[in-house]
């Protein structure tokens, strides 16, 4: 024993290592060091809710949009578009790299506007990806193979959970910028520009387009313009991640301002769609991602690049879901019956927040919960510090995430009362 | 000018770093550095075929299975068990991170039998992954993370094209052990043997389960069972890639015979399944990956790590596919009509190889041609060299890789005897004129390292895509230039550097100048053009070749290296113009 300890940490590691290798060549046991990984949170909060036995248990964890019902929601001009596709009968060849064609030219006019200088130029490198996350995946390769400044993205504080390991398993460092106030429970504009003004030229500078996740807190359009500017001085490439695009405020156009008022500023920057939420397509994995580039031939040459990247990663995209999505984006009738839809996805949440903040007024609640209606989009950060979520779990069947946040398209008009009741009694 | 040049490689290349970083800052240029990609060269087969008017034409370059009419094809069924999933009205929320259940069971099920000890043990940490690529990506990420041996993938040499880039890409390294015996067009079992057994020991080794991409060799099975103990004594771990269960024989439990007999003799291997080609579900992207374990816990442990690699590249995987592929798996009458697709889909290959090779039989073909019907799956390693395959292409359009591989899916019972015909006339014909290699081999461009004549030394040669001897053969020609051409001259070219490179010539002598900025050994060519404007274009229409220049005397030139002058392949100072100098060149 002696003998070990005085060998230095090196050998011993080598020893260490010798002797697995040798326990390995003996047992074909390749994987008896592969730990259980830490269990997904928001999986363990619906684990918890499936477990618990309370008729009046609500599930504000879910990501998902829920019916007043409280039920999942397929569409309506999904199900035509579906319905016409299938009359259709179109082979299941492989989609091109970059995905189909049509679906990515109208992906693109959807997030710019087909008035855009981006659109009318074709300045738009646009490619299919596997919802959100695969067109964040593309371009954090793309960023980490191509990009010639500093290989860090800042995202805001707090972003979305996925973002960081998204950007770090393509090998960028990840930073952040003050985001959300908590005091407030709003933006912290001042904090936010103080960081912004303090990162290094030439690196990359992530915001959340519209209905920020998971605080529900957006910049204002006079706020969007300032920051517009300041990151234009600062020379920091802009990586917009548009996952709710007509599910926040209801209306496509005003949820893609900030992308709009970059482009006019002559940012080049980068994008990320999803139509998980404004489509429901969540399941069929369909996305996009963009990089808005000098000239025609910038686009050629990126578009070429981007296809190398892809290739190693899934070959090409699925059909299903983007046959859907070009449908809709495409066949004017579907588009209305879309858009309409998507307006009443965004109202009924808009309702469900303002019958919140009414009910815990009712309740007697003598804090301020203004940030309910003032928030946007599907989730709400309540304010709630995690002993308070915990009692909501324990004593109420309130299941939500440990940093307060709520998924409104859990909240019903009929559990809406039962919810105020429950936040009224853990903050009072 | 010169003071650069005498600076050494890295500062001047510290200096461009910093030039670069300057222009970036005022210009919102962030990819101006980017380069065109090089061209897939599978994909140029295709557009070479589809710009092809010769009513006549095949297309063997395509991997997809075509009917006897040589159309894509979707099983029936797919289509009663799409019906079926659109009665039930299923919603469309996001699968699990592992992919549905249902679908992941039976896959294992299919891989292993029903009754094997992973599947009564429930030894199986599967996955749903993106077809066949997405799965085997996932298994690199698995590997690269957490494979406590050497991080070193063996492939099969050759392999398919797209396994190197996945390794890569995942962090892992890649090399490579003897498979195939180009002079028998088989398998070469005794190279594998060899080459396997001087494998360090703890490192991965990968092979294909069935119907080998791409020459179609596959190893008989008293050979898998003697690699399987080979390979367990050298202590590797096992990756089977099936992408064509059911495809290759005709039968899913022939088909499965290597992967069931590694599992009977107690390899804990990693499995890649697509159902891409066995269910015509190509774009729909199925395909799952597995592990097997020693026991429950690892398989639990297992599956968690999976599925945080899994949430950073998708989240989740699609469900439309999925739903099929389980809806026909689990459904006994659906299952039965799929068992006998696949078979008839198999037969049709199987016949249309018995058939090629009675053609050429027939033909008078004294070659031995019976490697056609040995080989077993999609494609075929007919043994043509890139010369004979690009005669075949100019000569009877018949697209195929350069590598001589064919996809017998492209093959029908219509075009068969014109196939086994344009080999065999193809075969016969001597050579009438000088041939220049069709294809390139596999090229990287590695703009670091052109060969640049070393002007000091004139007697250094470059190598060019003629010989020598068949350029000195070519009839004497007065230098050529761009008058001689159509009346549009030939495009201008990708801007390779902006200044001139002086070369000197000698009388008499033939130099192919690159046009199209592509080359590797600027200023002249190596064939590169044919990669980016098509091996179609290049052989046919003169305006896309490289300009033939001989010299009228030994003396000193000016090449033309911007690709941009009138006088090209001549400096004439074009290369001082400002919309030159601001594009960006391949060579800094």
């Amino acid at each position: 024993m002696s003998v070990t300890r005085t060998l230095s940490l090196t050998s011993k590691h080598q020893l260490w290592v010798l002797s697995q290798f040798s326990r390995l060549a003996s047992t074909n046991a390749w994987w008896s060091n592969v730990e259980m990984g830490p269990p997904d949170a928001i999986l363990g909060v619906t684990e918890a809710f499936k477990r618990d036995t309370n008729p009046k248990k609500i599930n504000l964890g879910v990501g998902a949009y829920r019916s007043d019902q409280g039920k999942p929601f397929v569409l309506e001009s999904v199900k035509k578009a579906e319905q016409l596709i299938a009359n259709e009968n179109l082979d299941k060849e492989y989609a091109p790299i970059g995905g189909l064609q049509e679906f990515c030219v109208a992906s693109a006019k959807l997030a710019f506007g087909d008035n855009s200088r981006v659109i009318k130029d074709q300045l738009f490198a646009t490619v299919q990806g596997i919802s959100g996350t695969g067109s964040l995946r593309i371009g954090a390769a793309f960023l980490a193979k191509f990009f010639p400044g500093n290989k860090v993205v800042y995202l805001p504080n707090p972003s979305w959970g996925n973002h960081t390991p998204i950007m770090k398993h393509a090998g960028l460092d990840v930073k952040s910028y003050r985001y959300y106030d908590s005091k407030t429970c709003g933006f912290d504009f001042n904090g936010a520009k103080e960081d912004i003004e303090k990162i290094p030229e030439n690196s990359i500078i992530l915001f959340h387009a519209c209905a920020h996740n998971p605080t529900g807190v957006d910049p204002r359009p006079e706020q969007w313009k300032e920051l517009s500017s300041i990151v234009k001085r600062r020379k920091l490439l802009v990586f917009m991640d548009m996952a709710y695009q007509g599910f926040a405020s209801g209306n496509i156009d005003d949820d893609a301002f900030a992308v709009r008022q970059f482009i006019e500023d002559k940012h080049n920057l980068i994008l990320a769609q999803s139509y998980a939420k404004n489509m429901g397509l969540y399941g069929e994995r369909v996305g996009a991602f963009t990089v808005v580039c000098q000239d025609k031939d910038e686009v050629d040459r990126v578009m070429s690049q981007i296809k190398i990247l892809i290739r190693p990663l899934y070959s090409n995209p699925p059909v299903h879901g983007a046959r859907i999505a070009a449908k809709i984006l495409n066949q004017q009738d579907l588009r209305s019956i879309w858009l309409k839809e998507v307006k009443d996805m965004a109202d009924r949440i808009i309702t469900m927040r303002q019958q919140l903040a009414d009910n815990l007024k009712k309740n007697g609640s003598s804090k301020n919960w203004q940030h309910i209606t003032d928030q946007i989009g599907m989730f709400c950060f309540t304010g709630l510090n995690p002993q308070q979520s915990g009692r909501l779990i324990k004593d109420f069947s309130v299941y939500l995430t440990q940093d307060g946040r709520i998924s409104m398209a859990g909240v019903t008009s009929k559990n809406n009362a039962y919810l105020a009741n429950a936040i009224h009694e853990v903050t009072k | 000018m010169s003071v650069s040049r005498t600076l050494s490689l890295t500062s001047k290349h510290q200096l461009w770093v910093l030039s670069q970083f300057s222009r970036l800052a005022s210009t919102n240029a962030w990819w101006s550095n980017v380069e065109m990609g090089p061209p897939d060269a599978i994909l140029g087969v295709t557009e070479a075929f589809k710009r092809d008017t010769n009513p006549k034409k095949i297309n063997l370059g395509v991997g997809a299975y075509r009917s006897d009419q040589g159309k894509p094809f979707v099983l029936e069924s797919v289509k009663k068990a799409e019906q079926l999933i659109t009665d039930e009205n299923l919603d469309k929320e996001y699968a699990p991170i592992g992919g549905l259940q249902e679908f992941c069971i039976a896959s294992a099920k299919l891989a292993f039998g029903d009754n094997s000890r992973v599947i009564k043990d429930q030894l199986f940490a599967t996955v749903q992954g993106i077809s066949g690529t997405g799965s085997l990506r996932i298994g690199a990420a698995f590997l690269a993370k957490f494979f406590p041996g050497n991080k070193v993938v063996y492939l099969p040499n050759p392999s398919w094209g797209n396994h190197t880039p996945i390794m890569k890409h995942a962090g892992l390294d890649v090399k490579s052990y003897r498979y195939y015996d180009s002079k028998t067009c088989g398998f070469d079992f005794n190279g594998a043997k060899e080459d396997i057994e001087k494998i360090p020991e703890n490192s991965i080794i990968l092979f294909h389960a069935c119907a080998h991409n791409p020459t179609g060799v596959d190893p008989r099975p008293e050979q898998w069972k003697e690699l399987s103990s080979i390979v367990k004594r050298r202590k590797l771990l096992v990756f089977m890639d099936m992408a064509y269960q059911g495809f290759a024989s005709g039968n899913i439990d022939d088909d499965a015979f290597a992967v069931r007999q590694f599992i009977e003799d107690k390899h804990n291997l990693i499995l890649a399944q697509s159902y891409a080609k066995n269910m015509g579900l190509y774009g729909e992207r199925v395909g799952a990956f597995t592990v097997v374990c020693q026991d429950k816990d690892e398989v639990d442990r297992v599956m968690s790590q999976i599925k945080i690699l899994i949430r950073p590249l998708y989240s989740n995987p699609p469900v439309h596919g999925a739903r099929i592929a389980a809806k026909i798996l689990n459904q006994q009458d659906l299952r039965s009509i799929w068992l006998k697709e696949v078979k008839d889909m198999a037969d049709r290959i199987i016949t249309m190889r018995q058939q090629l090779a009675d053609n050429l039989k027939k033909n008078g073909s004294s070659k031995n041609w019976q490697h056609i019907t040995d080989q077993i799956g999609m494609f075929c390693f007919t043994g043509l060299n890139p010369q004979q395959s690009g005669r075949l292409i100019k000569d009877f359009s018949v697209y195929l890789t350069q590598d001589g591989r064919i996809s017998m899916a492209g093959v029908t019972s219509k075009n068969n005897a014109y196939l086994a015909n344009a080999i065999h006339e193809m075969l016969s014909n001597r050579l009438v004129r000088p041939s220049s290699s069709f294809f390139l081999s596999i090229i990287r461009c590695n703009h670091r390292t052109v060969p640049y004549p070393d002007i000091t030394h004139p007697e250094q040669t470059i190598h060019m895509t003629e010989t020598h001897e068949e350029k000195l053969a070519l009839p004497l020609e007065r230098p050529r230039f761009i008058d001689e051409y159509s009346l549009n001259g030939p495009p201008y070219g990708r801007i390779y550097e902006k200044i001139p490179f002086k070369y000197r010539v000698e009388k008499g002598r033939a130099y192919l100048y690159c046009a199209c900025g592509w080359a590797n050994s600027q200023p002249f060519c190596d064939g590169m053009c044919k990669r980016v404007w098509g091996n179609h274009d290049v052989r046919r229409n003169p305006k896309f070749r490289p300009i033939k220049y001989v010299a009228d005397e030994t003396k000193d030139v000016w090449w033309c290296n911007c690709k941009q002058a009138k006088k090209r392949p001549f400096c004439d100072g074009t290369h001082k113009l400002d919309f030159v100098q601001k594009q960006s060149a391949i060579k800094n």
